[in-house]
């Protein structure tokens, strides 16, 4: 049987335990609450005393004047009026001070973790906290320690009065001195319209025309293929299914000249008639601008020799002219001609086949 | 001693300036309640942080494209040839103490402002708030979205990593594809290639000076558009075009909305601890050869980005000249949806003969047409924005990469006029009852 313990007295005990808990933490508070209010009285004493607070009206005669629209709060509803304010806002405050304790302490270990480490994840989580807790602290407070209340007011018209725009309309034209007011209109419009065109003309200082640079590139027939290190390539710089980029000698890392040089088996060449000797031992060589957007081709898929740019993945067929093949582009890769001269050396046969890069309205 | 402080600059500034009519007529401002009524404050906020997180950016970030070896604190990177305006974002990153966080959180804070401005958006759009009288701030805020991804795009680029010099070719692609003017459009903004040396030192001070003024200018506007007109209320008790019923600015509604900045303070700086976002020393500087597989804009130019993917390959020519594959995805449908929106409100008030001023929202299910719209053009973004991604869910599926690309280009089409027809029944449904 002692084994078996009353439940109930159990929970008295513990009621009175939590009870006493709650007392103590009331008392701490109205302790806190009342040195607070000391403090504020003994100030506001020494501020009276010394800096001697000047009324903006006579206290005797502010008690006699009426504040104007006074009843503006008072018919305020007062919504989920609580039985127990008292309680509850004690609670409400309890919370509040918490919240913004840990406000504080969030604040001073993030000035800590500052001027110590500032480590990225510790300043976060700490800022995090001090910020977020003063939030949660704020809206304690507008939840628990204000009363809830709703305010109805009526909205006026969204337009004027009829006799407020007649009047104005009245004024604005009727000026008895205001003479010649169609001269001030006509200064008025072509004022606006010759500073529109000064304006519209300082745009063209931003940058230079656009010329023919859109339509050529830096290649041109004769010109050696080079490797991004400046190194010559010959005809046995890659093995069939292999790519890599090339520039014109003397321009190295030019962005419209850069260009895919691949390598497959001449058997496999499906190239239209006209372009039959551009490929010397089956290299190919096509402009590395996408014809979508602009961004590089850079991928190569070996198997079925396509070429894929990793921006929207628009793929271009090697062997049948860099033609698209699937997703968003129109147009193919522009090609360059190639010879290899006696030494080997890989050269441009001429420029691009077509301007290279995205489209624009007067590409031919 | 706070008390009487206070108190005297109040008496010295009432004294001078006349301001206690107009203090105590703005404490008793009524604001309605409303959990969705906070979005544009959340956007407003947002912005607020942007300021200060982007003002401390500003200390350190250096534009130029020159090519220097890095010699910093971050080895993987030493003696790799990069711009100023690269190593100075990569300094603030490793070597500006709480550099990184600033910048992460400026990130998130972009994202989280766009984010909250597209949401406002579908609530005033659901709502039908945007009707008679307020069709003005209709028009503000679409402005204000536009110029808020204006800036978005223009603050991703000027780190001079490769994916932003990616976003920066695509743009210059995409100006160039404008009929008749595209050229000129080109090269008068970015120059004649890209990064042309003008294009981020241009970028930057549009960036943290012209575009951020046009959106604190607008947002002055748009918030004393509210203030005049008085805020919108659901359909409720007391509530009427006549009267307006919520809380007082002072104290209730403006602790509120202080806490609330506070908590949004909190969030993004949480993001900015934990959340790594935009790592430009991980893609390295931009590099014109180099290519990035895997490239993604900012979530709020997805379904740009998705449209390019999804549009087919036409080469379009009207005479000699060329209308680039481009154009239709990139240029147009865009203008068009914003055309469309901008226009809502004036085609709304022509059809429906309704030319009234309207204080009460109405709820979604008592717009069927409107609500079924706005899912629609939201069914049809969704997919768009999904298909910036096909890449990535191919990899992750499996699937091959042109039937995604065909499944998405059906759903494109059939998804939004199928999703009308259901919400606009389910509307239609719930308003009988």
């Amino acid at each position: 049987m002692s084994a078996q313990r009353d439940p109930d007295l159990d929970k008295q005990k513990r009621d009175r335990q939590r009870n006493g808990d709650a007392q103590t933490r009331n008392r701490a508070i109205v302790g806190l609450l009342l040195a607070w209010e000391t403090l504020k009285a003994l100030t506001d004493t020494v501020v009276a005393t010394f800096f001697g607070r000047r009324s903006l009206i006579d206290e005797s005669s502010a008690a006699t004047l009426p504040v104007p629209e006074a009843s503006e709060r008072a018919n305020d509803r007062k919504l989920d009026p609580r039985g127990d304010v008292q309680s509850h806002e004690r609670g409400g405050s309890t919370l509040v001070l918490t919240s913004f304790l840990i406000a504080v302490l969030a604040g001073i270990g993030f000035l800590f973790v500052y001027w110590t480490n500032a480590e990225n994840l510790l300043l976060g989580v700490t800022l995090a906290v001090c910020f977020g807790a003063l939030g949660v602290a704020l809206v304690l407070y507008a939840h628990r320690l204000m009363p809830a209340k709703e305010a109805t007011e009526p909205r006026d018209e969204h337009h004027s009065s009829v006799e407020d725009r007649i009047a104005a309309e009245k004024e604005f034209y009727a000026e008895p001195d205001f003479h010649r007011r169609g001269l001030l209109k006509w200064i008025a419009l072509t004022a606006t319209g010759m500073v529109a065109a000064m304006i519209v003309s300082i745009i063209r200082s931003l940058g230079r025309p656009p010329g023919p640079s859109l339509f050529s590139t830096v290649w041109k027939r004769g010109d050696a293929l080079r490797t991004p290190d400046n190194g010559v390539v010959t005809i046995n710089a890659l093995q069939p299914g292999n790519v890599m980029i090339v520039f014109p000698e003397g321009s190295i890392g030019d962005e419209k000249a850069q260009t895919v040089l691949v390598r497959v088996r001449p058997e496999d060449l499906q190239l239209p008639k006209e372009r039959g000797s551009w490929a010397p031992m089956g290299y190919l060589a096509y402009s590395r601008v996408c014809t979508h957007a602009g961004c590089s081709v850079g991928m190569f898929e070996a198997t079925t020799c396509q070429l894929m740019c990793p921006c929207h993945q628009s793929t271009f067929d090697v062997l049948k002219a860099a033609q698209p093949t699937g997703g968003p582009a129109a147009r193919p890769l522009p090609q360059l001609p190639l010879y290899a001269d006696a030494d080997g050396t890989l050269r441009a046969g001429g420029g691009f086949t077509e301007p290279p890069g995205p489209g624009f309205w007067e590409m031919p | 001693m706070i008390d009487w402080l206070a108190w005297r600059v109040a008496d010295s500034l009432d004294r001078r300036l006349r301001l206690a009519g107009f203090f105590r007529r703005a404490l008793n401002h009524v604001f309605p309640d409303h959990w969705s009524f906070m979005l544009g404050e959340i956007a407003l906020y947002s912005f607020v942080i942007l300021v200060i997180t982007g003002t401390f950016l500003a200390m350190f970030y250096t534009s130029g494209s020159e090519l220097l070896p890095y010699h910093g604190s971050y080895h993987p990177l030493s003696g790799v040839k990069a711009g100023a305006d690269f190593q100075s974002v990569v300094h603030i990153s490793f070597d500006v103490r709480a550099g990184l966080l600033i910048r992460q959180m400026h990130h998130w804070a972009a994202l989280i402002f766009v984010a909250a401005i597209v949401v406002h958006l579908a609530r005033i759009f659901f709502t039908a708030a945007y009707r008679r009288p307020r069709e003005i701030n209709w028009i503000i805020g679409l402005t204000l979205l536009i110029f808020a991804l204006v800036n978005g795009y223009l603050g991703y680029s000027i780190a001079g990593d490769l994916l932003s010099g990616a976003g920066l070719r695509i743009a210059y692609s995409i100006l160039l594809s404008v009929p008749v003017i595209g050229q000129w459009l080109a090269f008068l903004f970015l120059g004649s290639t890209v990064p042309a040396a003008i294009t981020l030192p241009r970028f930057y001070s549009l960036h943290i000076f012209l575009v951020p003024a046009i959106l604190a200018g607008l947002m002055l506007l748009h918030v004393a558009i509210i203030w005049r007109q008085l805020h919108t209320n659901y359909p409720g008790p007391r509530r009427t075009d006549r009267t307006i019923v919520g809380s007082r600015l002072w104290p209730a509604y403006a602790l509120k909305s202080l806490g609330l900045f506070f908590l949004l303070f909190g969030f993004i700086a949480i993001l900015g601890g934990l959340a790594q976002i935009d790592p430009v020393w991980m893609y390295g500087p931009f590099d014109p050869i180099a290519a990035l597989p895997g490239a993604q804009p900012d979530w709020y130019l997805g379904w740009v980005e998705g449209a390019m993917r999804l549009f087919p390959g036409v080469n379009l020519h009207v005479g000699r000249y060329l209308v680039p594959e481009v154009f239709f995805p990139a240029v147009l449908m865009p203008l068009m949806l914003f055309v469309l929106l901008y226009a809502y409100p004036f085609l709304e008030q022509l059809f429906s003969l309704d030319s009234k001023d309207h204080n009460v929202l109405r709820l979604p299910h008592q717009q069927p047409f409107n609500t079924a719209l706005g899912c629609g053009v939201f069914v049809f973004l969704l997919v768009l924005f999904c298909a910036a991604g096909d890449d990535i869910i191919s990899l992750t599926t499996g699937m091959s990469l042109a039937a995604i690309r065909t499944i998405l280009r059906v759903l494109v089409l059939v998804a939004p006029p199928i999703t009308m027809v259901l919400v606009y029944t389910a509307c239609a449904a719930a308003r009988r009852h």
